[in-house]
C-alpha cells in the first residue's frame, strides 16, 4: 500500500506537468497567441487592441520558438528581463563629520557593453530568420539601449543631521527627465530618497529609466548599467549600484501574466479572489450530496420495492436527466414568481448582498446561507440522484452478502445490522466517487455561477471566454485540472486506505 | 430487480443469436420500449421538421413588378434537396425525410410483388435487402442533382390566361394613371391573378394556406396571402419576398404617402431585442440618398449602391422621409421600396396560432423546437459515434498489446480525465474562431472518449486470454483480425450501454453549450439557445423556458431509460 501511495505521489508532479503541456497546446490554437497570427493578419488578432496583444505576447512569449515559449510560460526558463521602467538604487551614507546643507551631485550614467544599432538589427534579422513568417514583436516594440546611451545629470541633495530623520521619508520625486541619448525613446531622471532612521544621515540616490512609448529595456547580460557620481560628494560614500532583480516569471513562480481585458490586475490575483468562492460552493455541494444521498440510498435499499422506494427511484432517475442550467433558471423563475406574488423568496444574485461585511456574524451567516441555497441546490441535485442510485445498488448487494446473513442469524437487531455491519462496507465505493464528481462539479459551476451571478472561478472563466481573455482562460483551465487531479489522487489514496481488500501491489496480500 | 425472474424471459430460442436475445429482453421491458419509441418518434419529427414547421411556403406565386406573368416556385422542395446552409445537419435529416417517403414507396410494391410466391427465406432476405438499398439510393438521387430539381420546380406562366393578362395590364395602366392606389391596387392585382390553377390544392383549401403547417407558422398575421402575391408596388409598404427569410415577424410601417413613411405601429417603448427598422429598396430602383426622421432630425445616409438604410431608433409618431435620387424602374410606374420594421414580439401560447408561443423575435417556439431537435439529436449521435470509435481503437490497443502500449495509453487516459470535460470543451470552443455545429460534435467526441477506452481496455484484457482467442491465433489470424473480428464483438455490449448514456449526456452538453452561446451559430435554432432567450425574458416569457427544457429532459430521459433497459437486457443474470 505504501508503495502504491508513494508511486501515486511521485506521479503527481509529472501529471501536473503534462496538464500544463496540454493546456498550453490548447491555448496555442487561439488567434493572437499562436506565433503565426501576427504576420498573417488574423482577423481576430487585429480586433484586439495593441495593449491586449502586448499582454498576450508578454504572457505567452509570442515570437519565440514554441518549445521555448512553453518553457518560458512554465518558468523553467527565464526570459530576458524587459522592464518598461527601471529604477536603479544607489545607497549612500554620510560621514558623521560631513557638513550638512544642500549639495549638488552629478551622476554620469552609461550602459556598459550595450549593443549598438548594427548589432541590434543583426539580432532582429536573426530572429526573423528563425521565425520565418513572424515579425518578432519583441524587437519591434522593445528596444535595446544603444551603445551611446547615457549621460550626465545634476541633482541637489539636502544633507541633514541624523536626528532629524525620524518620521517616514516622503516618496521621491523624479524631475526633469532627459532623453537617454539622441532620438532614444528612453528618458532618465534622478531623485533621491530621504533616509530612514536606521540609515542615519545617508540616503538613496534613485535613477529611473523609463520609456515614453512602452518600449522595453533589456537589462542584464551585456547591458549592465554603470554609474559614476561626481560633484560635491565630500563626506558621502556610495555603495555599489543596486539593479533590481528580475522578477521570476512563469507558472512555477505563481506568475500567470496579466488579464488581457484588464491589464492592471494580474491573473493570479483574480484567480486567487475567485478560487475560494468556487471551492466553498463545491465543498458545500459535495457535503449536501453525501448527506442526502447516503440516507436515501440506505432507505431505498432497506425498504426495497416499497412504494416510497419505487417512487424515489423514479424521481431520482428523472432528476438525473434534468439539465442543470434549466433547473437553475426555473428556480430563478420560481423566485421571480414568488417575489411578484409578495411571498417570501430566496435571493438569486450573487453570494452576498452589498454591505454584508458590516453585518453581525449571525446575520452574516444567515444571509450567506440564504444566498447559497439555490446555487447549491442546482449544483448538487444531479450528482445526488446518481449517487443515491449508486448507494442503493451497493447497499442491496451488501445486504445480500453472507456476513449480513450471519449477523442477522446471530440475533443482531436490524438497525445494528444496517448501520454497524452493512453501512461501512457500502460506503467505500461511494466515498471514492468524490473524484468522479469533481470534474463535473467544476464544469457545472461555470453554468451555475453564470446564472446566479456568483463571481467564482466558473464565472471568471466564462467571462474570459466571452471576452477572449486567453491568459485568464489558460489559468482557469490549468487550475481546474489541478484541482481535479488532486481530487483523483486523494480519492485513490482514500480507496486503498479504507478498503483493506484492495491491493495494487503485485502478489497481493 | 435482477433476481425476480420475468415470466416471459425464456432461455435461448432455437437458432436465436445473442443480439436477438438482447433485443427480445429489451422489448420485454415496458419503460425501455416506450423510451425507444420516443427516440424513434423524435427522429421522425426531426426528419419531418421542414414539413411540419417550415419557414418556407409549399409554393410561391409572384407577379413581379410591372409584369403580367406569374412565376411559381416551390421553395420547400428546393429547401429539401438544397438546404440553405452550405454544409449542415440539414442534409442528413432532409435525407431521412425523403427516405421516409421512398422507403414505403419502394418496399411496399416489392413486398406485394413477392408475397404469396412461396419464395425461399434466403431469396426473401435478398429481395428485401435490394429493396431497402434501392430506397436509400432513390432518396439520395435528388441530392445529387439539386439544380435539376430547382429548375424543374420553377414555373413561369407566360400569360396562360389571356383574360388574366388583359386584366393585369388594365390594372397596371390604372395604377400608372394614379387611379388605383395603395391597398386597392394590391387587392385588385391579387384578385385578377387568382386563377384557377392548383385545382387539387384549392379543393383542400391549400391554395389559401401554402404552408402545410398552419399551427407552427413561423410568421404571423395574413402573411400567407402576401406570400402568394407579394404586393408589387410602393404605397402599402409591407414585406417582400426578401424579408421573409430568415423567418421573423415583421411589423408594419404604415406608409400613407409616397416617399413618406409614418411610423405608427411600433409599440412604445420598443420591446427588448428590437434591432432593425429598415427601409429596403432594390438597387435598380433607388440610388443613394437620405432617410430622415424629421422629429428628431435623425438622418441615415444610403450609399450609392446600398439597398437598405437602418434606422435603429424609430419611434411611434415618427415620420420618416426618403429623400434621394430615384431611378425609374423598368416598365414605368412607381419605384418600389419597402419599409420593414422588425418588431419582434414574444407571444404567449394560444390554441388558435402559435401553440407554444413565439420567441422574442416573433418566431414560433414549436417550429423552432422541431428544427432544434435536428441539432440535438444529431449532436448526440455523431459525437458519441466519434468517441466510441476513438475509444474502441485506443482502448483496444491498450488491452490487446498490453505492456508499454497499455502503460502509455493508461497514462494518457488519466491525463485527459484530469480536465473537467465541459470546461475543456468550452475552452477549446473559445479559442477557435469559427462556430459550427460540426465543431461542437467533433470536440465533444475528441474529449469524451476516455470512458469507452477504459471499458474496452478492461474487456480486452479480460477476453484476450480466452480460449477462442488462442484458437484464433493458432489458426494464424493477424492481430487486427483477432482484435476486431473476434474480441470486439464480444466486448460491444457494455460499449453500447455506455453509448446510450453517452448520447444522453452529449445532448445535455450540447444544450448547455448552446445556452452559454458556444453552440451552433445564432440563426440555427437549438434548445439551449431558446432557454437562453427564456432566461433573458424571465419576467414574462415562461413558455420560452419551459418547452425547450422539457424537450431536452424528454430526450435525455428517453436515452437514459433506453440505456438502462439495454443494460438490464444484457445482464447475464437475466439469461437463464
Amino acid at each position: 500500500m505504501t508503495a502504491y501511495i508513494l508511486k501515486r505521489l511521485l506521479l503527481f508532479p509529472v501529471m501536473m506537468l503534462a496538464i500544463t503541456l496540454v493546456s498550453f497546446t490548447i491555448i496555442n490554437l487561439a488567434p493572437g497567441v499562436s506565433g503565426s497570427s501576427s504576420a498573417t493578419g488574423d482577423a481576430s488578432a487585429q480586433r484586439m487592441t495593441r495593449q491586449q496583444l502586448k499582454t498576450l505576447r508578454e504572457t505567452f512569449h509570442v515570437g519565440k520558438p514554441v518549445h521555448h515559449r512553453y518553457l518560458y510560460w512554465l518558468g523553467a526558463m527565464q526570459p530576458e528581463y524587459r522592464p518598461e521602467t527601471l529604477t536603479l538604487r544607489l545607497p549612500f551614507s554620510v560621514a558623521p563629520d560631513a557638513v550638512p546643507g544642500v549639495r549638488t551631485v552629478r551622476v554620469r550614467f552609461a550602459f556598459q557593453g550595450a549593443i549598438d544599432e548594427a548589432e541590434r538589427m543583426e539580432r532582429v534579422r536573426a530572429a526573423k530568420k528563425a521565425e520565418e513568417t513572424l515579425v518578432p514583436a519583441w524587437d519591434e516594440e522593445g528596444c535595446y539601449p544603444r551603445g551611446s546611451a547615457g549621460g550626465e545629470l545634476e541633482l541637489e541633495i539636502e544633507l541633514q543631521k541624523k536626528a532629524l530623520f525620524l518620521e517616514a521619508p516622503p516618496s521621491p520625486v523624479f524631475r526633469n527627465p532627459q532623453p537617454l541619448a539622441e532620438g532614444s525613446p528612453f528618458s532618465w531622471a534622478l531623485a533621491w530618497e530621504r533616509p530612514t532612521a536606521e540609515q542615519g544621515g545617508g540616503g538613496t540616490l534613485l535613477l529611473q529609466i523609463s520609456s515614453a512609448e512602452s518600449h522595453y529595456l533589456l537589462i542584464g547580460g551585456e547591458a549592465a548599467p554603470v554609474l559614476e557620481v561626481t560633484g560635491d560628494v565630500s563626506g558621502m560614500s556610495f555603495a555599489p549600484v543596486e539593479v533590481p532583480p528580475a522578477p521570476k516569471r512563469g507558472v512555477l513562480f505563481g506568475d500567470l501574466g496579466k488579464s488581457v481585458e484588464r491589464p492592471s490586475v494580474t491573473v493570479a490575483q483574480r484567480l486567487w479572489d475567485a478560487l475560494p468562492i468556487t471551492l466553498l460552493l463545491n465543498f458545500i455541494s459535495i457535503l449536501v450530496i453525501y448527506l442526502a444521498s447516503i440516507p436515501i440510498g440506505i432507505y431505498s435499499a432497506t425498504h426495497q420495492n416499497t412504494m416510497l422506494d419505487r417512487s424515489s427511484t423514479v424521481v431520482l432517475f428523472m432528476l438525473y436527466s434534468l439539465p442543470s442550467f434549466w433547473v437553475a433558471i426555473l428556480l430563478l423563475k420560481g423566485m421571480v414568481v414568488l417575489k411578484n406574488a409578495g411571498l417570501p423568496y430566496l435571493p438569486i444574485q450573487g453570494l452576498l448582498p452589498t454591505g454584508a461585511d458590516d453585518l453581525p456574524t449571525l446575520e452574516y451567516l444567515y444571509t450567506a446561507t440564504k444566498h447559497l441555497i439555490l446555487p447549491v441546490l442546482a449544483l448538487s441535485y444531479g450528482a445526488l440522484a446518481g449517487l443515491s442510485r449508486f448507494m442503493r445498488v451497493g447497499m442491496i448487494d451488501i445486504i445480500r452478502s453472507d456476513y449480513i446473513r450471519t449477523a442477522r442469524a446471530k440475533g443482531c437487531r436490524e438497525p445494528r445490522v444496517i448501520f454497524k455491519h452493512a453501512l461501512r462496507n457500502s460506503l467505500i465505493p461511494v466515498v471514492t466517487l468524490v473524484a468522479g464528481l469533481l470534474p463535473s462539479m467544476i464544469g457545472g459551476s461555470i453554468i451555475i455561477e453564470q446564472i446566479f451571478g456568483i463571481n467564482g472561478m466558473g464565472n471568471l472563466a466564462y467571462t474570459a471566454m466571452l471576452t477572449r481573455d486567453y491568459t485568464i482562460l489558460m489559468a482557469t483551465l490549468t487550475f481546474g485540472s489541478f484541482l481535479t487531479l488532486a481530487g483523483i489522487l486523494i480519492s485513490d489514496i482514500l480507496y486503498v486506505i479504507i478498503d483493506p481488500r484492495i491491493s495494487f501491489e503485485s502478489g497481493g496480500r | 430487480m435482477a433476481d425476480t425472474p420475468l415470466p416471459d424471459a425464456p432461455a435461448h430460442a432455437a437458432g436465436e443469436g445473442y443480439w436477438q436475445l438482447v433485443w427480445r429482453q429489451f422489448r420485454n421491458r415496458r419503460l425501455a420500449s416506450i423510451s425507444f419509441a420516443v427516440i424513434v418518434i423524435l427522429f421522425l419529427l426531426a426528419a419531418w421538421a421542414p414539413l411540419l414547421a417550415n419557414g418556407k411556403p409549399f409554393y410561391w406565386r409572384e407577379i413581379p413588378f410591372g409584369a403580367s406573368q406569374a412565376v411559381t416556385t416551390y421553395p420547400l422542395l428546393q429547401y429539401l434537396v438544397a438546404p440553405t446552409q452550405e454544409f449542415s445537419v440539414e442534409y442528413l435529416f432532409n435525407y431521412f425525410c425523403i427516405l421516409t417517403l421512398t422507403l414505403p414507396l419502394v418496399c411496399l410494391p416489392a413486398y406485394l410483388l413477392s408475397r404469396g410466391r412461396g419464395l425461399a427465406p434466403k431469396a426473401v432476405r435478398k429481395r428485401s435487402t435490394y429493396a431497402v438499398l434501392g430506397a436509400f439510393a432513390l432518396a439520395a438521387l435528388p441530392f445529387l442533382a439539386p439544380g435539376f430539381v430547382t429548375r424543374a420546380a420553377t414555373k413561369v406562366e407566360r400569360a396562360a390566361d389571356p383574360a388574366m393578362a388583359q386584366r393585369l395590364k388594365e390594372i397596371e395602366a390604372e395604377y400608372a394613371a394614379g387611379k388605383l392606389v395603395g391597398e386597392a391596387y394590391a387587392t385588385a392585382k391579387r384578385e385578377a391573378a387568382a386563377v384557377t390553377e392548383f385545382r387539387i390544392l384549392r379543393s383542400w383549401r391549400l391554395d389559401e394556406r401554402p404552408y402545410l403547417s398552419d399551427f407552427a407558422d413561423l410568421r404571423e398575421g395574413n402573411a400567407e396571402v402576401e406570400a402568394i402575391f407579394p404586393p408589387v408596388s410602393a404605397d402599402p409598404v409591407v414585406n417582400t419576398s426578401e424579408t421573409l427569410h430568415p423567418p421573423g415577424v415583421y411589423g408594419r410601417l404604415g406608409a400613407r404617402r409616397y416617399r413618406k413613411i409614418d411610423v405608427e405601429s411600433i409599440d412604445e417603448p420598443l420591446p427588448p431585442g428590437v434591432s432593425r427598422i429598415c427601409l429596403v429598396a432594390t438597387v435598380n430602383e433607388i440610388s443613394g440618398g437620405d432617410v430622415r426622421i424629421l422629429e428628431r432630425d435623425t438622418r441615415v445616409h444610403i450609399e450609392e449602391d446600398e439597398t437598405r438604410a437602418q434606422l435603429k431608433d424609430l419611434r411611434a409618431g415618427d415620420r420618416a422621409w426618403f429623400m434621394g435620387r430615384r431611378v425609374e424602374a423598368e416598365g414605368g410606374g412607381a419605384p418600389r421600396f419597402v419599409a420593414e420594421a422588425v418588431r419582434p414580439e414574444s407571444r404567449p401560447p394560444a390554441w388558435t396560432r402559435h401553440l407554444l408561443g413565439t420567441d422574442r423575435d416573433g418566431r414560433d417556439v414549436l417550429a423552432r423546437m422541431l428544427l432544434g431537435s435536428r441539432i440535438s439529436l444529431s449532436v448526440g449521435i455523431v459525437s458519441v459515434g466519434i468517441y466510441v470509435l476513438l475509444g474502441i481503437l485506443i482502448g483496444g490497443l491498450a488491452g490487446y498489446f498490453r505492456g508499454i502500449v497499455d502503460l502509455a495509453i493508461s497514462r494518457l487516459i488519466e491525463l485527459v480525465i484530469c480536465f473537467p470535460s465541459f470546461f475543456l470543451i468550452l475552452v477549446i470552443l473559445a479559442t477557435i474562431e469559427k462556430r459550427s455545429i460540426f465543431l461542437v460534435m467533433l470536440i465533444i467526441g475528441l474529449t469524451s472518449w476516455t470512458g469507452v477506452a477504459r471499458l474496452i481496455r478492461g474487456e480486452f484484457l479480460k477476453l484476450a486470454d480466452q480460449d477462442f482467442v488462442h484458437s484464433a491465433r493458432a489458426l494464424g489470424c493477424g492481430s487486427l483480425r483477432i482484435m476486431f473480428r473476434h474480441i470486439l464483438p464480444n466486448a460491444m455490449g457494455p460499449v453500447l450501454v455506455a453509448a446510450a448514456f453517452g448520447v444522453a449526456s452529449a445532448v445535455l452538453t450540447e444544450s448547455s453549450l448552446s445556452y452559454l452561446g458556444f453552440g451552433a451559430p445564432p440563426p440555427t435554432p437549438t434548445w439551449g439557445e431558446m432557454i437562453k432567450q427564456g432566461k433573458d425574458n424571465i419576467e414574462v416569457a415562461w413558455w420560452l423556458l419551459v418547452y425547450p427544457g422539457a424537450m431536452i429532459f424528454l430526450t435525455v430521459t428517453a436515452y437514459n431509460l433506453a440505456g438502462d433497459g439495454l443494460r438490464d437486457a444484457m445482464d447475464p443474470r437475466m439469461k437463464r
